[in-house]
């Protein structure tokens, strides 16, 4: 498995860079989310979803939201790199990762979105205190990650990347043992 | 002092860079005008769907090649106001409003 800085000279943000394909988790992330013609299959896909989740029961009103929010988004990733704050951006993806913070799971997403939640969401394994590698990121229209194929790849991502990182010896036993105490 | 965990990102590192930041600094260098590319391909995605049309049918219906449909599609063409016009005379529609 490969590994990209995303900000030459900051040590906050990675991304996991597959060989096989021609950019780095977050960068193939943001080129789908701006781009419409990738979203319009994507709703065609998710359209039940879509409606049952969110009420919404027209495409380019979620074209359009998506437009937004991905440009929210990307401010508030270019934003926090830049700081010392990163775990204010990412939460912890479900209870099993707020109980142990070694290499847990997290995502991040707009989480002040107005009219209706975001649905945009970036996945990532947090290595230490405002460190984290990005997996993926998906567009989640459901309530759990395990409903969809395409969400689940990305939960399997996830997985794969801490499982890696895990046996490749990356856990920090003082930054463990400081959590531990908080 | 490098922690353990960036000694192990540093030694893993792809020989690839990253290009997000470039590509995030030029959305947000072109986002004047993509904002206006962008409404227009909702404004056609829209249109697409109350007339249940798929990308074919709206190149046949605009004279123009399902690739370039896909283009109009990304909200990321350049497009000039004559093929905007001609957009908007082909399917009776305003693709573009002045504030």
């Amino acid at each position: 498995m490969e590994f990209v800085r995303i900000i030459d000279g900051y040590d906050h943000l990675w991304a996991v860079k597959d060989p096989d394909k021609e950019a780095d988790e977050l960068t193939i992330l943001f080129r789908n989310w701006t781009n419409g013609d990738y979203l319009l299959d994507f709703f065609l896909a998710n359209f039940d979803d879509l409606k049952e989740t969110f009420r919404i029961e027209r495409i380019d009103q979620a074209v359009n939201d998506t437009f937004e929010d991905a440009d929210a988004l990307q401010e508030l990733i270019l934003d926090f790199p830049y700081t010392e704050h990163l775990d204010n951006l990412f939460k912890p993806l479900d209870v099993t990762d707020t109980r142990v913070r070694e290499l847990s799971r997290e995502k991040a997403r707009n989480w002040d979105r107005q009219r209706h939640a975001s649905w945009l969401r970036i996945y990532a394994i947090r290595l230490e205190p405002n460190v984290y590698v990005v997996t993926g990121g998906a567009i989640k229209l459901t309530r759990t990650m395990q409903e969809r194929e395409h969400t689940t790849i990305e939960l399997q991502k996830l997985n794969r990347c801490k499982d890696y990182l895990r046996s490749s010896g990356v856990f920090d036993q003082d930054s463990f043992v400081e959590l531990t105490n908080e | 002092m490098e922690s353990k965990a960036i000694q192990f990102l540093e030694a893993h590192r792809s020989e690839t860079a990253s290009s997000f930041v470039e590509e995030a600094a030029r959305r947000k260098e072109n986002s004047n005008w993509l904002r206006w590319s962008q409404q227009l391909a909702v404004t056609l995605i829209g249109y697409m769907q109350d007339h249940g049309m798929k990308r074919g049918d709206l190149a046949s219906r605009l004279g123009v090649s399902p690739q370039y449909v896909s283009k109009l599609l990304s909200g990321s063409e350049n497009l000039s106001f004559k093929s905007i016009a001609n957009i908007e005379d082909r399917l009776g529609i305003t693709c573009l409003t002045m504030a």
